[in-house]
């Protein structure tokens, strides 16, 4: 049975150059119920996108929709490309990956980068798109570090490590410069999970974390973070103040989605989201809408379904074929796990505010792509189980 | 490092995932489910304005029907919210000119908080038909300046009763706090003081109320809902504004004479009375109803309707000005002096301290005490007046008889002697004058009414609580004198001084002072509700005690009596009354006078009146109280020609 699946595997690799985009044969080796979950998500974005969105630009309801839209093409492209190359060839372009990246993000803090909300952080690109480096080092970073950690398995000693996270330092240290202390915290959360399961000893595992929480303690006391991300990480510590700027951001949104009860105010009825009582409502606080048009119904849905996401991710790093195709999806899940907790606590008032997008849900190309990109790899390990 | 290893570490990785999902979901739950009806009016808040414009305000009538106060609309200039910088710098300075205000008074208006953010700020009332139509021919000098028909009270008569009617003003932020409940905005107009504080819930109508849907920013989005306003409801006073009028400008007329008489009681011959403010009280003995209600010095309420200039309303409050914003009818507290004598004789007849016939020798003064320390009390000017009964004692102003009416309460009280029924003889008058309703406010509805006060043992051991001589805190012959002609500790206002009148009048029944017969629907067209006269006590007076005081009272304002001056060739109905002529300590003596009309009237339907003036530092209550409140009763008499009041020389006390 086996060998008969790894056979047809094998048997489709000459034909690959005249194949349509998604034969039947490729399509019955795919994680459906992954896909179908993360297609849901992405549509119930465009729609909560559109609801809190469709009264900003005058004359043009769709406006982010239409954007969007063009990013989650664009994303389909990406997934369908990534599906074509078999996962363990991408080890070998896990160096180029890194590089290309750094230099990205270096290139957006030169004069070529562009600044919003006192971060410089993304490109512009004509017809007012724009391109944000960051959100891609997420996935390059999965690539190169499993890359990484894959040729040495079994013998991280601490010198390894070094490398690691001297590897890792690269990007983090260029995003802190933008400055995305968001970003930084979910690469770190990368890095924490790869090594965890390239069973770094625990004890190396505790002196990175503890190193982690003192390099975050110097960040927060030393002014290397702007005032504003200050701000957004201390209002859940002393929420004083709540009409202050982020504070007032967070518990405006915490009523929103109070607000939605068991079944919601009803799509496009939210007042809250109608009105635009939460600023930065289609990017990093999307749920909102959902908690208070869909209320604990969509809510809850909406949690289970990246519930699935997750599962799926999680489930296929246990059946990769190599410990390659399992790293690369313990990055991706820890990397979803992370920003799902994150951005739908912060909404809530339960994790201080940072800027995480929600995935497939936020407004944002790059992010949208990146996701996309992610779970297509996760579907590369998950159909070459057995080849 | 083997496999397994790392799927149990993704094992771990998973359940605390696991963990933070339920967490996530714990959360919602008790966000969507658990609590969000606490956040459910948080959010309304956030998103509804309630925009309310005031009614038409209800006017207030007499009781003829005759219009005190009414609102107007009247031209208003206000400008648009919304205004640009450009056109800001423009529409200022033009508008300055027209209206002949500063830019700086304008700009000042277009930048306070008091106004809100939805609605127009008005700049100015009043506006000539001109000015109107120059504005409006002009949308291009003055954009966004409206021109429109705004609400304002009006004074047809003149400011007749200030006091009485208050005025409207806005609303200040501890009424705000107070009323918060029933729609007042920040930029409502609220009555203050008198009757236009009292019937505030009938006055105001209810407000047009527009609720708005706004965004995050403020911007209308939309309108939810609008409720026309109500008009407010007319109320028809008991008072007959000719008779206040005349009340009121008397009071004045006289205040002003007594400023140029010369004070006997002093040494230079060069001192006058400085008759520095005063009240007049008229009241329906029949049932409690206010005629007339004035105080002087008055202020010209006409002043508030659009917010009083700092500069005037200083001159309102300095103490220079003998604080016109008073309502001495109703706050003012003096001792009543002789007019207290009525009181006194009744306490006396109905304790058996006295009968009606006994014979007093008056010879000027009378002596109290033991031998070693004996203490000589006096008539004024120590005049004597011989042989006097209760009638002659209260038509002369006997001081002696009075006295020793005291000194018998006095001698009851020290030793405990009771009556039957065990009431103790030694405070009869002061019993008798918490009947007539004396140490508390009247009822008759008006903020801050005084309560005056009724001394006895336990107020002297108030008052003196840390006085190291023991005497102060006793009750003592002196006191119980005092007390039997109206001075000392005693204190009342002009209204409760009324009230008793009127209840000793009627035979006994204390109505609560009546300001209002009804409320109208708005425009006065039919009647909403009447406002019965309201009984508040009984005072027992047997015919054998009302009949010889009464002819006491009679008297005083014929042949020998103390304001027999102050109504000589007076030919209207019949006038009973009492003067008073009060020492205050370290002031000129306070001149009263309490007047009974129609007396005895043949039948009960009859109308009977009772009218109280007092004047502050204004001297022999014969002299100076009484001429007025002649005056007042011819006016009650029919006689509505403008006052003259002419003072008289002083007699007695």
């Amino acid at each position: 049975m086996r060998h008969q699946r790894a056979m047809r595997a094998a048997g489709a690799g000459p034909r690959r150059g005249r194949r349509s985009v998604l034969d039947a044969e490729m399509a019955a080796t795919l994680d459906w119920v992954l896909i179908v979950a993360v297609g849901m998500i992405a549509v119930l974005g465009l729609v909560m996108i559109y609801s809190s969105t469709h009264t900003k630009v005058e004359g043009d309801a769709f406006y982010f929709v239409k954007r969007q839209g063009i990013a989650l093409a664009l994303g389909i492209v990406v997934f369908l490309g990534l599906l074509r190359i078999d996962y363990r060839k991408l080890r070998d372009f896990s160096m180029l990956a890194y590089i290309l990246t750094c230099a990205a993000l270096f290139l957006v803090l030169t004069p070529f980068g562009s600044n919003a909300n006192g971060a410089t952080s993304w490109f512009a690109l004509p017809l007012g798109f724009q391109f944000q480096p960051s959100e891609v080092a997420k996935f390059a970073l999965v690539v190169a570090l499993a890359g990484y950690v894959n040729e040495h398995r079994g013998d991280i000693d601490p010198w390894r490590l070094t490398v690691i996270i001297g590897v890792a330092m690269v990007p983090l240290g260029l995003v802190q410069l933008q400055p995305d202390l968001g970003t930084n915290m979910v690469l770190l959360c990368i890095v924490v999970g790869l090594l965890a399961v390239a069973g770094v000893r625990a004890r190396y595992l505790l002196v990175l974390v503890l190193l982690g929480i003192t390099a975050v303690f110097s960040v927060l006391n030393l002014g290397i973070l702007k005032q504003y991300q200050l701000d957004r990480l201390t209002v859940v510590v002393d929420a004083g103040d709540k009409k202050q700027g982020v504070a007032y951001n967070q518990d405006q949104s915490v009523k929103s989605i109070a607000t939605g009860g068991f079944d919601g105010q009803g799509l496009l009825k939210g007042p809250q989201t109608r009105l635009g009582f939460v600023p930065e409502q289609q990017t990093d606080f999307i749920f909102t809408a959902v908690g208070e048009e869909l209320g604990f119904l969509g809510s809850s849905l909406l949690l289970s379904l990246f519930a699935i996401v997750l599962w799926r991710t999680w489930r296929t790093a246990r059946l990769a074929r190599d410990f390659y195709g399992t790293l690369v999806c313990s990055g991706i899940f820890a990397m979803f796990a992370f920003m799902i907790f994150e951005n739908i606590g912060m909404t809530m008032g339960i994790m201080p505010v940072t800027g995480i997008p929600l995935p497939f849900m936020s407004y944002g190309g790059s992010a949208l792509v990146t996701s996309c990109a992610c779970v297509a790899l996760v579907n590369n390990v998950y159909m070459n189980r057995f080849s | 490092m083997s496999e397994g290893n790392s799927r149990s570490r993704l094992g771990v990785i998973g359940v605390i995932v696991i963990v933070l999902f339920a967490g996530l979901f714990v959360r919602l739950w008790f966000l969507q489910v658990a609590t969000s009806q606490s956040y459910a009016a948080e959010t309304r808040a956030n998103r509804i304005r309630v925009i309310s414009e005031p009614a038409v305000r209800g006017s207030i009538l007499d009781r003829n029907g005759k219009v005190i106060v009414k609102s107007e609309l009247v031209n208003s200039v206000q400008i648009r919210r919304g205004i640009t910088k450009s056109e800001r710098k423009r529409v200022v300075p033009a508008l300055a000119q027209v209206l002949g205000k500063t830019e700086k008074f304008i700009n000042k208006r277009l930048d306070s908080v008091r106004y809100s953010p939805y609605q127009p700020v008005p700049i100015t009332n009043d506006v000539p038909y001109e000015t109107l139509v120059y504005i409006k021919e002009r949308p291009e000098v003055f954009p966004r300046v409206d021109v429109v028909r705004r609400s304002v009270r009006v004074y047809p008569d003149g400011a007749v009763a200030p006091h009485l009617l208050g005025y409207v003003g806005a609303i200040n932020a501890q009424e705000q706090k107070l009323f918060k409940d029933d729609g007042y905005g920040p930029e409502d107009v609220i009555g203050k003081d008198g009757v236009e504080q009292m019937f505030e819930t009938e006055l105001r109508g209810e407000p047009r109320e527009r609720k708005l849907e706004v965004d995050a920013r403020g911007r209308f989005v939309r309108e939810i809902s609008d409720v026309p306003a109500v008009a407010g409801n007319d109320v028809q006073l008991t008072v007959d504004l000719d008779v206040q009028r005349i009340a009121q400008e008397s009071l004045e007329q006289g205040m002003r004479a007594a400023g140029g008489l010369r004070n006997p009681g002093e040494k230079s011959r060069f001192e006058t009375f400085k008759a520095t403010g005063g009240a007049a009280v008229v009241l329906d003995a029949r049932d409690g109803s206010v005629v007339a209600l004035s105080s002087a010095p008055a202020f010209d309420v006409t002043k508030f309707t659009d917010g009083i200039p700092a500069e005037e309303f200083t001159l309102l409050t300095d103490p220079e000005s003998n604080y016109p914003l008073l309502d001495r009818a109703i706050q003012g507290q003096y001792p009543p002096g002789s007019t207290w004598k009525l009181f006194s004789a009744q306490a006396a007849l109905q304790a058996g301290t006295v009968t009606v016939d006994e014979v007093i020798l008056d010879r000027g003064f009378v002596e109290y005490g033991s031998e070693t320390n004996k203490q000589k009390f006096k008539n004024a000017g120590e005049e004597p007046h011989g042989a006097v009964t209760l009638p002659t004692a209260i038509a002369v102003s006997s001081d002696v008889y009075f006295y020793i009416q005291g000194f018998r309460f006095w001698e009851a009280f020290n030793t405990r002697k009771t009556e039957k029924g065990g009431v103790e003889t030694g405070y009869a008058i002061q019993r008798l004058a918490r009947e007539y309703g004396f140490g508390k406010p009247t009822g008759i509805g008006l903020a801050n009414e005084q309560h005056g006060r009724i001394p006895d043992q336990r107020f002297k051991q108030k008052l003196n609580k840390d006085n190291p001589d023991p005497a102060t805190r006793s009750w003592l012959p002196g006191d119980s004198a005092a007390l039997a002609i109206g001075q000392g500790d005693l204190l009342v206002t002009p209204l409760q001084e009324a009230v008793a009148y009127a209840t000793f009048a009627n035979g006994g029944t204390r109505f609560a002072p009546r300001l209002a017969e009804r409320i109208l629907t708005p425009g006065g067209e039919s009647i909403l509700r009447e406002l019965p006269a309201q009984e508040v006590g009984d005072v027992e007076i047997p015919p054998e005690v009302r009949a010889p005081i009464m002819d006491g009272l009679i008297n005083v304002t014929k042949g020998i009596g103390t304001a027999a001056a102050a109504f000589s060739g007076y030919g209207g109905i019949e006038v009973a009354g009492k003067t008073g002529t009060v020492e205050i300590l370290g002031k000129q003596d306070t001149s009263a006078f309490a007047a009974i009309v129609n007396p005895n009237p043949a039948n009960p339907e009859d109308p009977q009146y009772v009218v109280v003036v007092f004047v502050e530092e204004g001297g022999n209550g014969g002299s100076v109280a009484a001429p007025i409140t002649r005056r007042i009763v011819e006016a009650l008499n029919g006689n509505l020609a403008p006052a003259n009041v002419r003072l008289v020389p002083p007699k007695g006390d």
